[in-house]
């Protein structure tokens, strides 16, 4: 299990994480949301042991991770750049990772490599991007350590070998129950890969839930509300809504019709208009992309502020 | 699927280590040819050069010698040229497996793998210290190898095998020189978190390490301190053992010393060992900081151009310093020193910084910079150099002084003394004359004019080189009344190490294989008589002189008489292998006659005043001593110094009586000692060119009495200016001789 437990990491005086406690069980596919520089790639630099933090804990199966031989051979991580690698041919670079990795398979990375058909002895740097991140990808699979980490694993890739690596990721977890996060812009690949996400925003987690719950505990809402007796439009203010309970992401008026993106379960949500008796009542489920985007949109990262 | 995993442990250092010269093999193999075409191509072509030696002195050899000689001298160049470029190769190794530190791209990868912070470190420190290392070590196995399988066949190679520990010496020197560079550029590397600082950094702690330290003891030296030798700093180990170009200085000095001096009583070979010790610990110190800055500094930093800011401003105030203090020295114009340092400092804080933000900083930073600079050499000035004219090191804690007298003892070079009396006295001597001359009033010195009987003893210069138990080094140079350092010679002359020197000082331009060398004796009264050396008869010499040196008892050195000279060193009559070597060898002398005087010239100066000039020796900030004219200086008479040696007694007059026909001179000469230690000599006598002391001791005054009435109708009193330079050495030896007005 992966746990930070109120967890600091400063860049001088920038703070990247401001006390966060998150918990990764194992087996879990999860995806690290958020907006730039909202700490996901600092989160995953702590994991894998390459920061440190300055306050809390990161700890994998309850070690601290930083300077830990023991904690680092179960987390291999792979950042979002494959410059470093173009010196080496893949050969050279699967038995560099293999003398550091004890559990390298070289057997399952021979069969993924030739699922990618990658060639052995041509040196990465010729080797296009989509290519680079499959080698990488194909090297972090055969090291066979229980955490994978992937800081935008899919940048890169074109359509079918997006499939062929999720597909090997997701082969890779129902066989020896990998842990992966993911940490990605690309929302819908979350909601592919990931049964878990957390969005972070500011140094700070905003949620850490399964996604099902997620994509469940949002709603968005057409309702019309039945006029006043005297033939008046009803009103009602964000505020006055937000101050019956109902915790509103998003809310718009337009004549008659309101357009509310609320929190809450479906049937919480019908039976808190319920009493309002609403001429129309309509609940679309969101995507996790227009969750994320509100979500950030009431922390103050809302797009329509840019002229 | 299966995994084909490994249960066993792993050494992830190992693994680290191999995967680090696997990943620089391309670095390593260009340093394995570079070495091969260094040393190894120097061997061969010395192997041609001792071919050439066999080979008969014909027109046509010596035709094929020029033509081999002149073919050979481009490869000399390129071998030079590589064995330069494969020493500057560390800086690069450094460079390459450090990378991480100042590449972005790659940290993550590094950060990431399972290894601690010191595996990761070591592994890295000693894979680049291999790849540096391991060619060299080769090519110098690979030239020694070559040079071994030449021998058989070249006679004249024993030539080179003789020379060979010298050789071995030399290369080590380079060796623990490189395992320097290398760790220097490590640690430089370890506060940079760009490519540009890294190089830069590595550039300025080579260059400037160095300099600051010769620049900040240029500073202390300013003030010219008392005793200080300004060359001091060429031998200290903080100048020779903290950076590449300090053991290059000393790798010079070194080959200086065994190349052309005699090599047995010099600086830098019997600092060899010593400094070899101490340069290994700088570079494992260097080292240890490296991993210290490593452990502490975090994957952000990479990137940034200093990790560590402090190490900017180290560099940076280092090279103020050099260049103001340099400014100082040459008594230049300083504000015109500040300005060009100001010019550098903000270019380099632009580039640092990457543009002018918080560019007030930078001016704080130059400001505080100079200030502390000119505190810094001011503070030298004002404290004589932090003090370290008064310093004296404590007895226990010294482990062996390098004394050099210059020609007081006969032996011109230094030689090496462990012995404790010979400690102590030096300490002693040097307290006395600092002490004399910081606490000038605490003492009386008369000033005398230039009195009939003074004579001048001024000249004698004393370097005491102590090497503490801690590793350090002090030097010292001070003017010595020679009486003054009479309880110092007497302990020289009483120690063993004295004894095995000036016996292999005995024909010390004796080789083995010469023949017709000349061994010089002469009688007390400088009666010289040669004998020509053949095979083992100089070895025996001096083994006999180094037995009888070495069994003399203080009542034998203080109360001995001379019985003759061999090589210039006095023979006691108490030197029993000596003598008797020589009776062995058909030499002896009777006791001396009267008759002896018959051709001598005989002169006395009674009642001798000793003289120093004393700005030469004491405080100048008495008027009386200091206010002289050039020709006409005031000489002073320390009130508890006794002269042991006059060595020159020139511009000056003197009474003294010139005789030969005294019934009294055979006693006299006979009480007379070529050497006083701590007592006044009532008369001094110069027989012939030799100078002797009769010292006040039993009936010597009444003897003295007696022998100036039997004088007094016969002498001629001669009162003119002389011009001596007759000069004695304790040891007895003569230097010269050139006597005006005698006869």
């Amino acid at each position: 299990m992966i746990e930070l437990k109120n967890t600091v990491k400063k860049f001088d005086a920038y703070t990247a994480l401001d006390h966060v406690d998150l918990k990764i069980e194992k087996g879990t596919a999860f995806g690290l949301l958020g907006s730039n520089g909202a700490g996901k790639s600092t989160i995953l630099r702590l994991l894998s042991g390459i920061y440190k933090q300055e306050e809390g804990e990161v700890l994998i199966d309850g070690e601290p991770v930083y300077d830990n031989v023991a904690a680092k051979q179960k987390v291999f991580f792979i950042n979002d750049e494959t410059v470093q690698f173009g010196s080496y041919t893949l050969n050279a670079l699967k038995n560099y990772y293999k003398s550091y990795y004890r559990n390298f398979s070289e057997e399952m990375f021979e069969e993924l490599r030739k699922r990618v058909n990658l060639p052995l002895n041509k040196k990465i740097n010729t080797f296009s991007k989509g290519m680079k991140r499959q080698a990488v990808v194909i090297i972090g699979l055969a090291c066979r350590t229980d955490y994978l980490l992937l800081d935008e694993a899919f940048d890169g890739l074109d359509p079918t070998m997006r499939i062929i690596v999720k597909k090997m990721l997701v082969d890779a977890m129902l066989d020896r129950q990998l842990t992966t996060v993911i940490s990605s812009h690309n929302l819908r690949e979350i909601n592919e890969v990931c049964d878990t996400a957390a969005l972070l925003h500011n140094g700070k987690i905003v949620f850490s839930r399964e996604l099902d719950s997620v994509t469940s505990s949002v709603h968005k809402l057409q309702i019309v509300f039945p006029p006043n007796e005297d033939g008046s439009p009803v009103e009602y203010t964000r505020e006055q809504l937000a101050e019956t309970g109902l915790e509103i992401l998003h809310f718009e008026r337009s004549q008659s019709v309101y357009y509310i993106i609320a929190k809450g379960e479906a049937d919480v949500l019908k039976a808190f208009f319920a009493p309002k008796k609403p001429v129309l009542f309509e609940m679309i489920p969101l995507t996790l992309e227009e969750i994320f985007i509100y979500e950030l949109e009431v922390l103050g990262y809302d797009s329509s502020d840019i002229k | 699927m299966t995994a084909a995993t490994s249960s066993k442990p792993k050494s992830f250092f190992g693994t680290r280590y191999k995967n680090d010269i696997s990943g620089n093999k391309k670095l390593l193999i260009v340093n394995i040819v570079l070495q091969i075409l260094g040393l190894p191509v120097l061997s061969v072509i010395a192997l041609i050069g001792f071919y050439l030696d066999t080979l008969e002195d014909t027109e046509a050899n010596r035709m094929l010698s020029n033509a081999v000689e002149a073919g050979c001298t481009p490869f000399i160049s390129l071998a030079v040229v590589t064995i330069c470029i494969s020493l500057f190769l560390g800086m690069v190794i450094a460079l390459f497996h450090f990378s991480y530190l100042y590449r972005k791209t790659i940290t993550d990868m590094n950060y990431a793998l399972p290894l601690s912070g010191t595996q990761r470190f070591f592994a890295d420190f000693l894979s680049g210290l291999t790849v540096y290392m391991l060619p060299a070590i080769g090519a110098v196995i690979l030239s020694i190898a070559i040079m071994g399988i030449g021998t058989p066949f070249l006679p004249p190679m024993a030539e080179f095998w003789e020379a060979f520990p010298d050789i071995l010496k030399l290369v080590f020197i380079v060796l623990v020189a490189m395992i320097l560079f290398y760790s220097l550029s490590v640690l430089a590397i370890s506060f940079c978190g760009n490519t540009f600082e890294a190089i830069f950094s590595i550039i300025a702690f080579n260059s400037l390490i160095p300099a600051a330290i010769a620049c900040l003891w240029m500073a202390m030296c300013e003030g010219e301190p008392y005793g200080i030798d300004e060359a001091a700093i060429m031998m200290k180990n903080i100048f020779t053992s903290t950076s590449p170009i300090g053991s290059f200085v000393f790798f010079v000095n070194y080959v200086a010393e065994v190349g052309f001096s005699s090599g047995s009583f010099s600086y830098y070979t019997s600092l060899y060992f010593k400094w070899i010790f101490i340069t290994l610990a700088v570079s494992a110190l260097y080292m240890l900081a490296a991993y210290l800055l490593c452990r502490f500094r975090k994957a952000e930093d990479v990137s940034k151009p200093y990790v560590y800011k402090a190490a900017f401003y180290a560099i940076m105030t280092m090279a103020v310093f050099c260049v103001l203090s340099l400014f100082i020295a040459m008594g230049a114009f300083i504000v015109a020193g500040i300005v060009i340092c100001a010019v550098g400092w903000f270019i380099m804080e632009v580039i640092t910084r990457r543009g002018f933000k918080k560019f007030w900083q930078a001016g704080i930073g130059f400001a505080a910079s100079v200030i502390s600079v000119l505190l810094v050499c001011q503070v030298c000035e004002v404290t004589n150099g932090f003090g370290m004219a008064k310093k004296v090191p404590l007895p226990l804690t010294v482990e062996s002084v390098n004394i050099g007298t210059g020609n007081l003892l006969g032996i011109y070079e230094d030689i090496r003394f462990s012995d404790k009396d010979v400690i102590k006295e030096s300490v002693e001597l040097q307290k006395e004359l600092i002490d004399r001359y910081f606490n000038y009033d605490d003492y009386n010195y008369e000033i005398v004019e230039n009195t009939n009987n003074a004579l001048n003893d001024y000249g004698n210069t004393i370097s005491l080189r102590y090497s503490t138990l801690t590793g350090s080094t002090i030097l010292r140079r001070y003017d010595v009344p020679s009486g003054m350092a009479g309880d110092l010679i007497k302990a020289i002359l009483l120690s063993d190490e004295y004894a095995e020197a000036i016996s292999q000082n005995i024909c010390e331009y004796y080789y083995n294989d010469e023949e017709d060398y000349r061994i010089e004796v002469t009688d007390k009264l400088y009666n010289r008589s040669d004998i020509r050396a053949k095979d083992q008869m100089v070895l025996d010499l001096r083994q006999a002189y180094y037995d009888d040196m070495s069994a003399m008892t203080e009542e034998e050195l203080l109360r001995g008489d001379v019985y003759c000279y061999v090589d210039e060193q006095w023979v006691l009559t108490s030197f029993s292998n000596t003598i008797e070597l020589l009776e062995s060898w058909g030499i002896s002398f009777n006791e001396i006659n009267k008759g002896d005087f018959d051709a001598y010239r005989i002169g006395y100066i009674d009642d001798p005043v000793f003289t120093n000039y004393a700005q030469d020796i004491f405080k100048p900030q008495d008027k009386k001593i200091w206010e002289y004219q050039y020709d006409e200086r005031d000489y002073c008479v320390a009130d508890s110094i006794t002269a042991v040696r006059v060595q020159y007694k020139d511009y000056s007059y003197a009474a003294y009586s010139v005789m030969r026909d005294n019934d009294k001179i055979v006693e006299v000469v006979k009480r007379c000692t070529p050497m006083v230690f701590g007592e006044k000599p009532i008369a001094v006598f110069f027989v012939n060119d030799i100078m002797l002391y009769l010292p006040d001791r039993g009936d010597n005054r009444q003897l003295l009495e007696d022998f100036k009435k039997a004088s007094s109708d016969k002498a001629e009193k001669v009162k003119e200016k002389v011009n001596f330079t007759v000069g004695t050495t304790a040891s007895g030896e003569v230097t010269h001789s050139d006597v005006n007005g005698w006869d």
